[in-house]
């Protein structure tokens, strides 16, 4: 199969029938869809990160520089809520998933193709009516991504409609999670067993079930702040016989196996890349599914680990401390099959794989920071400082989104059919690295010494570790342009790729670059493991 | 001295250097190891990978160790953690009030003060309530943090074992001010914090006995200062009868603070905004009209 002799069928061929807007926002195509889903994401990502960028700048001298506290108070809230609701939570599964995962199954397209045009469409609404919220009304919301009561349910600012809108975000994630276990389920061909699914299959597959499970309690709960803000429900008011605390358990419930449906899909982009530049089968197969099932199950059983000083009770404190180790363990155990793929392999270090070892890297430390955090003790000490934004970012910008560059320096060519530059895209990832660490590594430091969060002002001890974090965030940012820049050059002008640029085993390197619509003639049988890559020609072996 | 007491800041430092130490070294290792297997087998170097699918044993390995690793981790934590629970019989106990934005502190003897000092050498108990929304007791030097909640009483304790000053500041996420609201605190000999604990005159000191003590028990001081000085809300000195620009309905008006605007104002803070002062104070939750009364009364007599 040559590129030539499929152009007919390409998916990114203009559709004659259709106008070019209507041939995208109307698809049903799942490539389509991921591609409208990385448009977006993509544009959220660079606006949150200019939030971001805006914050550090205000950080990098005490009192004020360019804004006042409120502006403050409503930039770390606006920054959190698009980068979790609107990005890093939907970024690889709504993506990726959506472009790759139904090819690498072996069919045509996603279960309810339909329904997956409804997701987008409700990501869409949930975008719109969350951006709207910051321009009217009392002005943007001031609460902190936690929306934590008392305090949301007495604020002036536009609370009420931005809560609304990650309501509506909910939607679009559960009903993709709902799509994608049936992709799996009933599209999988029957001749394919379930132990050679590929591992970024198995990913998606364990995140669309917490998706599908632990959204709709944020829902839920994000429903009973409306009730408290809009007809004094009092669920949450003590003054009324309510408990704050109700609602932290309520929140957490939710958001930390969100911090899974998060990194879960970024370790099967992982796990795809690095037996494929090592040249040989990901080391213990079956171990990586089995801890992705235990991440999955394990995860939803933490969440008070986030309110160890809130007020709940000593023995809560010891039992979710205790589980929160527990689910150390199958991260340990990927991270050590990971190194262990490498042992005895025929390395190559492309791109891809460079972005995947600086993910393991990252997610590690980040991972391990994890542990001061699950020791109640410890926890006492950094809960509510810099330790625990330097351990989330740690965790889900260097899990979750360099999970989600290194997918895109994987997969971009494969749907565009072209290359990007290798040296650029070598050089943006020491760009990020660099960045990356002096943000967030100061923050480390800062949140040992006693620096809480959310806050606008800070004691003048702290001015050099501020400005040194600072420094880092132009740093990855500039990486970050670069990177931009590089990969949407490639996709235009880049050298073609061919159908299998990386000598990859699993399906979606059979097919042509960019996909045919149809992605398959008939239903494709299974000729190998996804990691045998015997006969396979790698690129460097040339 | 203070017989068999576990120090919490002691142990969860101790727990600390094991975390710490621990991740070095498996941080360290796996980056290491990966160095060297990027290295070693490269497709220059080794150009026939050894198509190896796992190894059982290992996997047992490497499940186990970090079990046994992170169990230790666990009871280290946990013991640190319950040090700071166990208050030791006989700490001397301070009501600690949290509000937007403001810390206040009331002794045994019914001094109330922005200002935390405590006596070197002897346990203190930190009993916490707050008036509004969530803050957090976390004072970095002694490690310890606990929220303040309203409507329900929370706790920690410290041991202060050297004099010097320190700063408790907010930890949970409270709103304009959040990260102005921290306070001093003074950990003194026993000698010169006697002798600050029954001055009732200190600058701070809020005499809880006194008439005012209403003020301080509705929050209002939070806010509201008694010598003039500006905080997030005008000063309660010569209030009666000050004449007040305010903000109503987008209008600049001028009035003459009389009792009926003094009860307008604490009722519905929203209507009248005193001219140069942000929107920020909160309707009153309950009030009895004997309260309300009480504070008018006070606010008359204020000089």
């Amino acid at each position: 199969m040559t590129m030539e002799s499929n152009h007919h069928l390409n998916f990114l061929a203009p559709q004659p029938d259709r106008s070019w807007l209507g041939s995208w926002i109307f698809s049903t195509d799942h490539k389509r869809i991921g591609i409208l889903y990385l448009v977006a994401i993509s544009t959220f990502f660079l606006v949150g990160l200019c939030l971001g960028l805006l914050m550090r700048l205000e950080l990098i001298a005490p009192g004020g520089i360019i804004m006042g506290p409120q502006t403050y108070n409503a930039l770390f809230t606006v920054h959190g809520v698009i980068m979790i609701f609107l990005v890093v939570i939907p970024s690889i599964p709504a993506v990726f998933g959506n472009m790759i995962l139904p090819i690498q199954l072996g069919a045509k397209d996603v279960f309810f193709p339909r329904l997956n045009l409804l997701s987008w469409w409700l990501y869409m609404f949930g975008a719109g009516v969350a951006v709207i919220s910051l321009f009217t009304g009392g002005g943007p919301p001031d609460t902190g991504w936690t929306f934590y009561v008392p305090f949301s349910t007495m604020t002036k600012s536009n609370t009420t409609l931005s809560v609304f809108g990650v309501f509506i975000l909910g939607f679009s994630g559960i009903l993709t999670g709902l799509n994608f276990i049936t992709t799996v389920h009933r599209l999988k061909p029957s001749t394919t067993p379930w132990m050679k699914l590929p591992l970024f299959t198995w990913s998606l597959y364990f995140t669309a079930w917490i998706q599908v499970l632990v959204t709709p309690i944020l829902a839920i709960t994000l429903l009973l702040i409306i009730l408290e803000r809009v007809i004094g429900l009092g669920l949450f008011d003590p003054t009324k016989g309510g408990d704050p605390l109700l609602y932290q358990h309520l929140f957490w419930i939710y958001s930390h196996p969100a911090v899974y449906i998060m990194i879960l899909p970024a370790m099967g982009v992982i796990s795809e890349i690095v037996p494929v530049f090592a040249r040989k089968p990901a080391f213990g197969y079956r171990a990586i599914v089995f801890s992705g099932f235990v991440i999955a199950t394990a995860g939803s059983m933490v969440w008070a680990h986030h309110m160890f000083v809130a007020g709940i009770s000593d023995t809560a404190v010891m039992v979710f401390s205790f589980l929160t180790f527990v689910v150390a363990i199958p991260s340990a155990i990927k991270v050590f099959n990971w190194t262990a793929t490498l042992y005895k392999g025929s390395i190559y270090l492309g791109p891809p794989l460079l972005y995947a070892l600086a993910f393991i890297f990252l997610f590690s430390l980040g991972g391990l920071q994890g542990l001061i955090l699950g020791s109640a003790g410890t926890d006492m000490h950094v809960h509510d400082t810099y330790f625990v934004v330097g351990h989330f970012h740690y965790v889900v910008f260097g899990g979750a989104i360099f999970g989600f560059f290194a997918a895109l320096h994987y997969w971009l060519p494969k749907m565009f059919g072209r290359l990007y530059n290798y040296e650029w895209a070598t050089a943006a990832l020491f760009l990020k690295f660099i960045g990356f660490n002096l943000l967030y590594f100061t923050m480390l430091i800062m949140g040992v010494q006693g620096m809480p969060r959310r806050y606008y002002d800070y004691l003048p001890e702290f001015q050099n570790l501020q400005v040194i974090s600072t420094v880092g965030s132009w740093i990855l940012a500039a990486g970050i342009i670069m990177m931009v820049i590089n990969l949407f050059y490639g996709m235009r002008y880049g050298e073609k790729a061919g159908d299998n640029p990386w000598g990859g085993a699993t399906l979606e390197w059979t097919v042509s670059s960019p996909p045919p619509a149809e992605n398959f003639e008939g239903e494709p049988v299974l000729t190998r493991s996804p990691y045998d890559f015997k006969d396979i020609k790698a690129p460097h072996a040339e | 001295m203070i017989p068999q007491i576990l120090n919490p800041m002691e142990q969860i430092d101790h727990t600390f250097l094991i975390i710490f130490s621990i991740s070095a070294f498996i941080l360290l290792g796996i980056s290491g190891l990966s160095i060297y297997f990027l290295f070693r087998y490269h497709h220059t170097r080794n150009p026939d990978p050894d198509p190896i699918e796992g190894n059982l044993l290992l996997e047992f390995v490497w499940t186990i160790i970090p079990v046994i690793l992170v169990s230790g981790m666990f009871v280290s934590g946990w013991t640190g953690f319950k040090a700071a629970r166990t208050v030791p019989v006989g700490a001397y106990p301070i009501k600690t009030t949290a509000r937007m934005w403001a810390w206040n502190f009331e002794y045994p003897n019914g001094k109330i003060a922005d200002t935390l000092w405590v006596p070197q050498g002897k346990p203190i108990k930190i009993i916490l309530q707050s008036l509004d929304v969530i803050h957090s007791f976390y004072m970095p030097a002694y490690r310890i943090k606990m929220d303040a909640l309203p409507g329900r009483e929370t706790y920690t304790w410290f041991l202060p074992m050297k004099t010097g000053e320190f700063t408790v500041f907010c930890a949970e996420y409270c709103g304009l001010k959040h990260a102005d609201m921290s306070a001093k605190v003074v950990v003194a000999t026993q000698t010169e914090f006697d002798e600050w604990v029954n001055d009732f005159t200190t600058p701070g000191a809020v005499v809880a006995t006194g008439p005012q003590k209403i003020l301080f028990d509705k929050g209002c001081l939070g806010c509201h200062s008694l010598d003039g000085s500006v905080k997030a809300g005008p000063t309660f000195k010569g209030i009666f009868g000050r004449k007040t620009f305010v903000i109503k309905g987008g209008q600049e008006e001028s009035l003459t603070a009389d009792e009926a605007y003094l009860r307008r104002s604490i009722l519905d803070p929203k209507a009248e905004i005193v001219k140069g002062f942000p929107d920020l104070m909160p309707p009153p939750m309950d009030i009895s009209p004997e309260d309300l009364n009480t504070i008018i009364n006070c606010l008359k007599s204020l000089p």
